[in-house]
Order: C-alpha cells, then structure tokens, then sequence
C-alpha cells in the first residue's frame, strides 16, 4: 500500500493511495489541542521528530510512505532508515491529496468553521514564537548591511578617482567640467572615444544645456595624449562595473532601510536608517543601545575625544556619530550640544521602544524633538560671548568647539 | 458630520459600493468584527449593517476592482493563500468577505509586519498568520490542505516563479490565482508594458494558469497590474 503523510495543524493524518482510509493521531490527548499543537509544529521546524508523527510511522512503516519534501523525507529516514520513501513535491497527485485533507478536517472538529478557529489560533501562536526569536538577531543584519554600504562607498571612491585619472591622459578637460561621479562614467561608459561626445549624443545622458555646452567646448580644447581602442575599451569596462558598484550600493541601503523599519522603526523615524544601523553598530546590537543611558549614546563613538578629556586634555564631547545629522552639523556650534543632548534624549526612547515593546510612536517622538530644536534656536540665538574668552588655550580638535567645563564623570560604553 | 450614506449596492459576493449623498461611490466590506477596524478605515452604518470603507490607496485588490476586474474568485467560505500579506490590511477585507467558514493562511516573511497580523488574527479567527519565506513553500506544508485561491502581492523580482511553485503545492486545480506585479520591483529600466507581458507567458507557460484578465492599478499603485487567473492543471 502507499500513503501519504501529512503534519497539519490538528495533528498528524496519513491517507491511503485511493483516499479511501486515513489515520489521525491529533496533537494532545484524544481532541487536538492547540497549545500542544503549536509546540509540536515548532518542533518540527527544528527538525525534531515528534512522538505523534513515530506513532503515525510505526503503523504504516511497511507501505511506501510518499511526503511532499525532501527535508521532511529526510526526518523521517533519520528514525526510520529502511522506510520506502517517495517525494512528490509538487503537481496533481499532490493537490488531490490535499483536497482531503479538507474533509478530514471536517470530520476531525464536526465543522470547518471549528477547524478555522483552530488553525488561526495555533498558528499565531507558532508565529508569535517565531516573531520573538526573528526580532532578536536582526540587528545582526542591520551591522553588516551598513558595514558593506560603507565599503562600497569607499571601493566606489577609489574607483572613480582610477577612471578619473586614466580616462584624464585622454581628455583631461571633461573630468573638470563633469563633476558629477555618476554622469562622467555613464559619460564614458557609453560614449567612449571623444568623437562620440556629439551633441545629439550627449542630450541623452545630460539635461542641463549649458553643461552641454560647457562640455563640447572641452572637447574642441582637448589637449590629452592619444590612446589605443583596447584601452578605451579597459577604460570603460571598468568605469561600467563603477556604475554597477553604484546600483549595489542603492540596493543594500534600501535593504538596510527595510530591516531598520522591521526592527528598529523608531530609531529610523528620528535619525534615518544610516545614522540609526551606525548607533547600533557602535552599540553592538539594539538590546545594547536599548540598555545605554542617554548620555553615553549622546557622544557614542567619540570614545577618544572623551578619554583624552578624562586623561585631564581637552573638553569632553558633545556628540560623537549623531553629529553626523544635519539638525546638529548645521546648527550654529553653541546649539549643537543642547541639540545633541535632546536627540539622544529621544533616541534612548526609541532604542527601548523598539527593543522591548516593538510599538510605533516614531512620530510622536519626532515632533516632540522638532519642538525642543525649535525652543532651543529661540532661547539662544547668539554665541554666549564670555565663556569664549575665559578658555581659549589650542585651537579645537577638528569639528568640536571648546565648551564650558563639564562635570567629569567617566561613562564607559 | 458628515455627508449621508444614501445607498449600499452589492457589486460582488460580500463586495459593496456605497453611494454618497453628493455622489461619491466608495467600496466597502460587511465588518466581519463590529465595531473593530484594522487601519485607520472609516465605518459606516447603513441598514443595521457595518460596513468598512476599502480604500484603493491602501489596498492593490480594492484598486483592481475599482478599475473593472471582472470577477472577484474571493466569495463566503473561499479558502485563500496569500503571499506576502504583511500587517494585513488587504486581508482584513478578504477576511470580511470570506466569513467565519473560510480561511486565509497569511505568508509574511518580515517579523515586524507580521506583529500586527497577529494581533489582527486574535479577533478576525480566519486568518492564520505565518511568518514564513514564500520561496520556501515545503515550510509552511502544515497547511495541509488545498486552497481556493492564491493570492500574492509580494514586490519581488521573481514573484511569478514563487507564485507558481506555491501553486503547485497548494491550489485546487480549477482554482483562481490573483497576483499584483509590480513592473519596478522586477526591471526599473524597461517599459512596464513589456514586463507585464513577459510575467504573463512565465505564468501561462510555466505555471499552468489561463490569465483571464490584466487589471493596471494606476493611479492608486503605479506601474501595477493584477492577474486574475485560472490554475489549469
């Protein structure tokens, strides 16, 4: 005989070839029950044998058992090597199977609509399971999608300035007057030699007409060496794969984007994905940042400005990766760490929003931010002039002005 | 407060147009939970009834019927599979129109999403969510049974090849897939025309489905379309 074997929610059923005769050993005693049922599946998922599915097993162990996978055959050869065995992953056979498991649900619960209930329950319970242990090691994938956009940056860089430089023997005019890294190696990728820099040519790559312009006045003063068609062609090849480079680039931050708002969408909606992925790398995870005071994410990755103000030199930071958002950058230097302190005020929120409860209120913490920036510009529009002159030994360290003393008190991440 | 209800029409099983007094025509679904809503949709009262509004906007199936799809294969008691449900906005019709003897199985692979189904699923009880990879369709076999319809909104470049791989295990043959490409998820570059065309004939000649019609979603969803289909195998 052959017999199909499927684990469902209700429990395990096997069904013979022509439908005719089934076995079902539910999940719990007699009637399924769903607390049983969600751990036995989740079980299963690890790959464990489950003692309903043996039961099962040992009555049919001498008929060919024919399972819709590979990995649940292999399970059950890990218990049972001498089964017989047959995959069917897919198609008619498989289908008309299913079709009744349907009524086997009917007959198992007196109703469909009994059965409905049942597998809804059991399955947010296995999925609430799931979320949990998913939400944890997330953040791993945030460090390493920021990491790599970082890379890229730097490979893409160096890239450019290769291209720049070699396609400049050529036709050094052109690298002056396109600026743009992305135009000049479409530019050159596709156009090539500098008779190909026809105007027709160029209203495709370029909307601006004075650029245009700009550009077929280079070409009439170019004055490079001249070149062989392999290394035009060496020339763009590599600036095409620069251009490839660029589109990864924009992949892994929209992916990056996509884990930040699964699991840290408050963090996002105050500092953006990149900054946001930056603080929990620095941090070492979100369940880290969560646990940090808001002082410590405040100058979070300045450790060496602020060891060196420990060590008695200079003045302590006021900001370390979050000076990197333009609300601080841009704000005139005597905002910058009252600014800086209401931002990691809000972050440290977030953080813990979104490591222990996982709720929204992104918005809600942005607006209260975006009030404190506003009252801050209004209470101190101008450089406070005293305190300027009272300390004024060295020149700053770059990008951090000098501050009043400070309280020392020494946070270690 | 507001403008009066001065109509309810049926359009399809469990599918409504709610007629304005200053002519405004909304869909809407019967809520299946009075007094519950899922988003932030309106509810309307008409008749004793509750109703919630659909909104095209938030909803790639409201916006195709909208825009004329034929036929909804979704009636009372279907049984879906749905790929790529997310926080279940969709679904909350779906769930409305199916009733208490139907069943959405929901994939969703994104844990975050999937959090708020949940939550969705603890009061509509037909709707069963699953945090799962839609390419890996072997992972959720525990379904166990076949399904009237498979539905997917997934944004992915090979949606069509995940669509029919799920077919093949899951739908009832002579069922109905209905599937929302999205023409930028798969090539930003080429014309949508040409990529819908091309997602047709992986459907129709590698997946067994008659495409009955194509519905574009403009302007609610951009460069969209959905497929209604049939699953001849």
């Amino acid at each position: 005989m052959r017999m199909w074997i499927f684990v469902t929610y209700p429990g395990v059923i096997a069904i013979s070839d022509g439908f005719k005769e089934y076995l079902f050993k539910p999940f719990g005693d007699e009637k399924p029950d769903a607390d049983k049922a969600a751990k036995a599946l989740l079980d299963l998922e690890k790959n464990k044998m489950i003692d309903e599915l043996r039961e099962i097993v040992q009555k049919i162990k001498d008929s060919t058992i024919k399972v819709d996978s590979e990995s649940f055959a292999r399970l059950l050869r890990s218990e049972f090597p001498d089964l017989d065995i047959e995959i069917i992953d897919g198609g008619k056979e498989l289908l008309k199977a299913r079709e009744h498991v349907s009524r086997i649900y009917v007959e198992i619960f007196g109703s469909y609509e009994k059965y409905v209930e049942f597998a809804s329950r059991v399955s947010a319970e296995i999925s609430k399971a799931k979320v949990a242990e998913a939400g944890e090691r997330r953040d791993l994938m945030i460090i390493r999608a920021v990491t790599i956009s970082e890379d890229l940056t730097k490979m893409i860089n160096t890239l450019v300035s290769h291209v720049r430089e070699w396609y400049g023997y050529y036709w050094p005019e052109l690298g002056k007057e396109i600026e743009d890294h992305e135009l000049y190696l479409t530019l050159v990728s596709e156009l090539g030699r500098v008779e190909n820099f026809t105007e027709e040519n160029l209203r495709k790559y370029i909307k601006n007409e004075k650029l245009i312009k700009a550009v077929l006045k280079a070409k009439s003063d170019r004055v490079g060496i001249s070149i062989t068609d392999r290394d035009i062609e060496m020339i763009q090849h590599i600036a095409r794969r620069t251009l490839d480079l660029y589109k990864d680039k924009e992949r892994i931050l929209e992916y990056l984007d996509e884990l930040m708002q699964e699991a840290a969408p408050n963090i996002r909606a105050l500092i953006g994905s990149v900054i946001g992925a930056k603080l929990i790398r620095k941090a070492g995870g979100i369940g880290e940042l969560a646990k940090m005071p808001s002082s410590t994410i405040q100058i979070l990755g300045a450790e060496k400005a602020l060891f060196r103000a420990l060590h008695g030199k200079g003045t302590p930071p006021k900001h370390g990766i979050i000076f990197q958002d333009p609300r601080i950058f841009k704000a005139p230097w005597w905002q910058r760490g009252k600014i800086a302190r209401a931002l990691a005020g809000k972050l440290t929120i977030a953080a813990r929003v979104d490591y222990f409860t996982g709720e929204y209120i992104g918005d809600e913490l942005l607006r209260d931010l975006e009030r404190r920036i506003e009252e801050i510009k209004k209470k101190y529009p101008k450089p406070p002039i005293k305190k300027k002159e009272e300390k004024k030994p060295r020149p700053p360290p770059k990008g951090k002005k000098p501050h009043k003393k400070r309280k020392k008190k020494g946070k270690k991440r | 407060m507001s403008i009066a209800v001065i109509n309810v029409e049926e359009i399809f099983s469990g599918i409504y147009f709610i007629e304005y007094e200053d002519g405004r025509k909304v869909l809407a679904t019967k809520n299946l939970t009075p007094g519950h809503t899922v988003y932030d949709e309106k509810l309307v009262k008409w008749k004793g009834e509750e109703y919630r509004v659909w909104n095209p906007y938030r909803s790639k199936l409201a916006a195709a019927i909208i825009n004329g799809l034929k036929e909804v294969p979704i009636t009372k008691g279907s049984k879906i599979l749905y790929l790529g449900i997310a926080s279940g906005t969709t679904a909350s019709h779906i769930s409305d129109i199916i009733g208490k003897s139907g069943i959405i199985y929901g994939i969703e692979f994104a844990p975050r999403p999937l959090r708020d189904l949940i939550k969705v699923s603890e009061i509509r009880k037909n709707i069963a969510p699953l945090l799962k990879d839609a390419r890996l369709p072997h992972e959720y076999s525990y379904i166990g049974e076949t399904v009237d319809v498979l539905y997917a909104d997934l944004a992915q470049p090979f949606q069509a090849e995940i669509f029919i791989r799920n077919a093949k295990m899951f739908l009832k043959p002579g069922g109905y897939g209905l599937i929302a490409i999205k023409a930028r998820s798969i090539d930003v570059t080429r014309p949508p025309e040409e990529i819908f065309e091309e997602q047709k004939n992986i459907l129709e000649n590698e997946g067994g489905f008659e495409v009955l019609e194509g519905v574009r979603l403009d302007p609610y969803a951009r460069d969209h379309i959905m497929f209604r289909m049939r699953y001849n195998i």
